[in-house]
């Protein structure tokens, strides 16, 4: 059960990741979390120790976004089943591999002093865009796009880190 | 910035529209290389969120110079809500700071007493937690509930019972629910989401206005205003209706509006009034009656033994009815008390009065006699006495009749003619026989 528990652990990051993306950021990913987590926690005894952990846990976090906007009495999801299928199979392609959390550590740490203090104000602090354009004296346009940007960048680095890695 | 751009900028800061989200569901459709990019960008922002105690309890920390994240502690708070099957999970992306005060049942496996957390959204299915937040209000919470933390002077119930004891700089506290806006004016007040579509609130002390869930605050006038000792439910329709009962426990702070439990002898309390505008409560204490409980709902004054003796044993721990004190003037109230299962019932009459008709022809005076302590205004800034003979005390006489099976009975008005001297309304008691 350790080892179950420690990879249902590990696997959080890409589980969240991964239905906040099917669900295009909406209220309810932390519900759908959870219920991912209560799944696979009751499937236990069915996961074959010897294939990878987490292709099966995003499998089941795919079902538990589409029983989730079965039990919506207005279809509140955008994505259909089709293109929420195609967007699932992308996050696990993009996913492969482990060290995404400890490269995105990294990486964030090589972002020039400014970008690291828009994160930071951005998620750290949580504040809205609008805030942070605010407080900068520039439009909200501008604050969005250089975070589009930099999100853009720390995604490239991760993935040079982890091929650096698998080459070490 | 592209149309593609644009359009997942404002999925991401959450301010996309309905037709944008449809445009962007269409280029994803269309376009692999874009539906690879859109990927990328919401699980960079996942992650960020994530990393940044987005998920899980947090103890405030510092800002750091460069950022740190807490992986292991991530971890660590995920494998503890694993392995101890957890039923609360927290939000805390944009949260607020609380300090627990104190939790039980499963709660108190989560948070110890004097923990800081940060709370964004509360998910608890057992258990208890009483908060308090950075604007000095005290929450207690009630599982099963789900609430928003907006921020130190505001939260959202989506269901389930959270009090707030709001203090003086919590004035101006409010509650939105999916029927109403609570609106503090400095108070301890209750709110009661039902998932079934209503919203109750009792109010224990001061006043709270309510507002139209949709207008809100903004409109300026309230549905309308509740005083100490009123309590209504709003549904889902706006429509308010007044609650007779409230009941609870004497030792603890939880209350309830959905009846008693098997634990009280009362089961219910109902009036014959039948004034739209009526709003007050009888709150039905279960085991409450005991030095300095009080003795009406929205006063201070108390039950205590008229001497140092103390209250009569036999009414020592009785269940307790808080009467409603204005209604002494009343010439044609009836009240109709419920027993669950076969009782003594007890009519604590001011002693001092004549005693109606009603009173002398179906109870029996015991000879005990049990002190109403009248309490100093609170303006006064004097303490009300404390325990037995303390405070300026005004003699009742126990009246008891024995109710052999369960079921209701009908007591009659404080007094028989509206020029009858009457000083004080009567107080209600039960006990198994």
């Amino acid at each position: 059960m350790s080892q179950f528990v420690q990879r249902l652990t590990e696997a959080q990051s890409a589980l969240y990741g991964s239905i906040h993306t099917m669900m295009a950021g909406a209220s309810e990913v932390a519900d759908v979390l959870q219920d991912t987590n209560r799944v696979l926690w009751q499937k236990m005894a069915q996961y074959d120790t010897t294939r990878p952990f987490l292709p099966w846990a995003l499998r089941v976090a795919h079902f538990e976004v589409l029983a989730h906007r079965k039990r919506q009495s207005r279809d509140r999801l955008v994505f259909d089943d089709s293109l929420l299928g195609e967007i699932a199979d992308e996050y696990e392609r993009q996913s492969a591999g482990a060290g995404g959390l400890q490269a995105l550590e990294l990486c964030l740490q090589k972002l020039p002093q400014a970008q690291r203090a828009l994160v930071e104000s951005r998620y750290m602090h949580g504040k809205a865009v609008h805030d942070i354009a605010m407080r900068e004296g520039k439009a909200a346009n501008a604050i969005s796009a250089l975070l589009y940007r930099i999100r853009q960048l720390l995604a490239e680095c991760i993935v040079r880190t982890r091929a650096e890695e698998g080459r070490a | 910035m592209s149309e593609f751009h644009t359009l997942v900028t404002a999925v991401l800061d959450g301010t996309a529209t309905p037709e944008q989200q449809r445009q962007l569901a269409d280029h994803l459709r269309a376009d692999a290389v874009l539906r690879a990019e859109y990927v990328t960008q919401m699980r960079l922002d996942a992650w960020l969120r994530f990393t940044n105690g987005a998920a899980v309890k947090e103890k405030p920390v510092a800002v750091p110079n460069r950022p740190r994240f807490r992986m292991n502690r991530i971890m660590a708070a995920a494998a503890a809500f694993l392995m101890m099957g957890v039923t609360a999970l927290w939000w805390s992306n944009r949260g607020v700071e609380v300090e627990i005060v104190q939790s039980s049942g499963d709660a108190a496996q989560e948070w110890s007493a004097g923990e800081q957390v940060r709370l964004g959204h509360l998910k608890m299915t057992k258990g208890h937690v009483q908060m308090r937040l950075t604007s000095g209000v005290l929450l207690d919470v009630a599982a099963p509930v789900e609430m928003q933390f907006v921020n130190a002077m505001h939260v959202r119930v989506s269901f389930g019972q959270v009090t707030a004891d709001v203090g003086e700089r919590g004035k101006g506290f409010i509650v939105d629910t999916a029927q109403t806006q609570v609106v503090d004016l400095g108070t301890k007040f209750g709110v009661d989401v039902a998932q079934s579509g209503h919203t109750d609130i009792v109010v224990f002390q001061g006043e709270v206005e309510l507002f139209d869930h949709k207008t809100k605050r903004t409109q300026n006038t309230p549905m309308t205003k509740l005083v100490e000792g009123e309590a209504v439910r709003v549904d889902a329709r706006q429509q308010m209706s007044r609650i007779v009962n409230v009941t609870s426990a004497a030792s603890t702070a939880e209350w309830s509006t959905r009846g008693s439990d098997d634990t009280s002898v009362i089961a219910s309390v109902h009036d014959n009034l039948r004034d739209p505008g009526a709003k007050n409560y009888y709150r039905i204490i279960s085991g409450g009656l005991r030095e300095d409980a009080r003795a009406f709902v929205g006063m201070r004054h108390e039950w205590n033994g008229l001497t140092a003796d103390g209250i009569p044993a036999e009414l020592l721990d009785a269940d307790l009815v808080q009467t409603v004190a204005k209604d002494r003037i009343l010439t044609a109230l009836e009240i109709t008390v419920t027993v669950s299962r076969p009782s003594v019932l007890y009519v604590l009459f001011d002693s001092r009065d004549a005693t109606p008709a009603w009173l002398k022809e179906t109870f029996t005076d015991t000879g005990a006699r049990i002190g109403l302590e009248n309490a100093p205004l609170l303006e006064s800034g004097h303490a009300v006495g404390i325990g037995p003979g303390a405070g300026n005390m005004a003699p009742f006489a126990v009246w008891k009749r024995e109710l052999p099976r369960p079921g209701s009975i009908t007591l009659g008005p404080p007094r028989d003619h509206p020029d009858q001297r009457l000083l004080w309304m009567y107080g209600i008691a039960a006990k198994p026989l």
